[in-house]
């Protein structure tokens, strides 16, 4: 792939942190383009004022501190000295390494004898060295499942997995959620000691367990107002009948993609109806999913239910991939009572500080796919433990703090 | 089967060749070498400097109680990885972190500049901190490891238990994040 000036692989270089190939592979790119060149100019100079500036400080510890550790020190080595280690030495040369020899040996004939035909996962990983528990036992539990390819449908029905805009121009998005489904998922981490069966992890109901202020753009649908009368003159808005917002974020198991956040919210009086269409930019977009809402490959038979209640929200997320990331990707067109609302361009800045709360909901994603066992080659123990570490702080609302205990209770399953 | 002996035998006779002769001698080293980019680590996490003392003694008797062979030549990751448990211990407990307004960073190295010089310095290096503030922890943590500690992306993958991948884009995208906000006369 063709390296962009905001590529995090030209800080590497930078810091010396790529291999030869990779290196080499950026210079010769950077020869051929100014403004990388430019870049990484740019990025030196910053390096080097962040070292200048970033000098280690001068504080010591006390004289007391220091003689505790010298005391430490003098005391552990008498303990030990009281072991012998001579004798130890020796009578561990005397049996030990011929022993473990044998282990060896016995262990090794015995995986010889058992190594099947196939190259499976599992017995892949049981030959290896323990990288990590949580990531071995994650993997081992998850079975890749195939990729379902989607296939062209008649207009009406809707797509799930990967499409394209030149098949898909438009998806409509679901605006409602079935019941939060996160406590049975949560009992059968935390009682049952497991993780749930597949088919019970819904991304959407664990979602949709959340409130989530988006911190993007927000469009607003109003009421019409019936008739005019001189009292209204000048008030051409009616009561606000529902809200949509956005955030896009890095997508953080695929970082050439864009996760698209939606939230859309009912007003506190009534219910309302509501009709949500995503319009990917077709000379931007070469593919893009739906995350959740079952099946998540294949078709769905039958209209989307349009009904917005009042005084709730639902959110739904899209992986975008896109040719130019920082581009347009396309629009969020809506309705409510069958009248148009004001639609969203979406145009994603890279350099965007994404909020905490799509930081967040991004990693309710990555986690529910986990569980799901979808993306097994993208999404592992090691990529959710990184991102709940970055969501954490001690600010958290309760109900995030308690979903990062229960990501932790579910990667040590 | 005699080769596999061969080689235990040979492994031992070198883990002993490498053992420090004096251990005493090796951690007052260790001491002297570590105490300083530890309790900025620390007080990085922490933001109190007792504190920060605190949990680099602890860090330092824990090293005496291992056997220094399995730590030797990796002690600078073993030793921040300590330091940074402790402190994260201590932050869970107390729930001390993320003050803003009092800058703990009231010193710089001994540099041998001129006073006027060093307390410049001195500022312009608290006042940075402050902005580091403003980053998520991760990022925070993955640009001091780097920039100030000098520790490679595989050292901070130990420390920290991030993947190299992860730190590179926190790193890139830590840095933008401070060329944004940062002032006029501190711009990177």
């Amino acid at each position: 792939m063709p390296l962009q000036p905001e590529d995090p692989r030209l800080t590497n270089y930078v810091l010396g942190e790529l291999s030869a190939d990779e290196m080499s592979a950026v210079e010769q790119e950077a020869d051929s383009d100014p403004s990388l060149r430019q870049k990484i100019q740019q990025l030196r100079s910053i390096h080097l004022k962040l070292r200048e500036n970033l000098t280690t400080p001068a504080e010591k510890l006390q004289p007391r501190q220091r003689e505790n550790v010298r005391r430490k020190v003098r005391a552990t080595d008498r303990t030990r000295k009281a072991i012998s280690l001579p004798a130890l030495r020796e009578s561990l040369q005397a049996w030990v390494i011929p022993a473990s020899a044998a282990v060896v040996l016995a262990v090794t004939t015995f995986l010889l004898m058992r190594m099947p035909a196939d190259d499976s996962p599992t017995s892949a990983q049981g030959t290896a060295a323990p990288k990590s528990a949580s990531t071995t036992i994650a993997k081992s539990m998850i079975a890749p499942s195939p990729p379902v390819a989607p296939e062209p449908v008649p207009a009406g029905i809707v797509q799930r997995g990967t499409i394209t805009p030149a098949d898909y121009p438009a998806l409509d998005l679901p605006v409602q959620t079935k019941p939060s489904s996160l406590e049975d998922i949560a009992k059968s981490i935390r009682q049952n000691r497991q993780r749930p069966p597949r088919e019970a992890v819904h991304l959407e109901e664990i979602l949709n367990h959340f409130s989530f202020r988006l911190n993007g753009v927000v469009a607003i649908a109003r009421e019409a107002v019936n008739g005019w009368h001189p009292d209204n003159r000048g008030n051409r808005t009616g009561h606000r009948l529902a809200t949509l917002s956005c955030e896009m974020i890095a997508c953080p198991w695929k970082p050439s993609a864009t996760l698209l956040l939606v939230s859309i919210r009912g007003n506190a009086i009534r219910d309302c109806s509501a009709k949500l269409t995503y319009r990917p930019n077709p000379d931007n977009i070469s593919h893009y999913r739906l995350l959740g809402y079952n099946p998540t490959q294949g078709q769905v038979v039958g209209a989307l239910p349009t009904s917005l209640r009042a005084n709730t929200a639902t959110t739904v997320a899209i992986e975008i991939e896109a040719i130019k990331p920082g581009g347009d990707l396309g629009m969020l067109d809506w309705a409510t009572d069958d009248t148009a609302a004001p639609s969203i361009t979406l145009n994603f800045r890279r350099d965007a500080e994404p909020s905490d709360d799509s930081r967040f909901a991004a990693l309710v994603c990555t986690f529910a796919q986990w569980l799901a066992g979808e993306l097994p080659d993208a999404i592992d123990a090691e990529i959710i433990s990184a991102l709940a570490r970055e969501s954490s702080s001690a600010a958290l609302p309760p109900d995030h703090r308690e979903f990062l205990e229960l990501i932790d209770q579910s990667l040590r399953l | 089967m005699a080769s596999s002996v061969e080689l235990g035998k040979k492994a031992l006779l070198t883990a002993q060749a490498t053992r420090p002769p004096n251990r005493e001698k090796f951690i007052m080293q260790a001491v002297a070498d570590f105490e300083s980019p530890l309790i900025g680590y620390a007080m990085s996490i922490l933001h109190d400097l007792d504190l920060a003392r605190d949990v680099v003694q602890d860090t330092f008797v824990r090293l005496c109680q291992q056997d220094l062979i399995t730590v030797e030549d990796r002690l600078k990751p073993w030793l921040f990885t300590v330091c940074r448990n402790r402190s994260l211990d201590l932050v869970r407990k107390d729930r001390r972190c993320q003050s803003l307004e009092d800058s703990p960073w009231q010193k710089v190295a001994d540099s041998g500049l001129l006073p006027d010089e060093q307390a410049n310095l001195q500022e312009q290096q608290t006042e940075l901190m402050s902005y580091l503030d403003r980053l998520t922890a991760n990022q925070r943590e993955a640009i001091l490891l780097k920039f100030q500690h000098d520790l490679s992306y595989l050292e901070i993958q130990k420390i920290t238990g991030l993947t190299s991948s992860n730190i590179g884009f926190l790193i890139h995208t830590g840095l933008r994040r401070l060329r944004e906000i940062l002032p006029e006369d501190l711009r990177l």
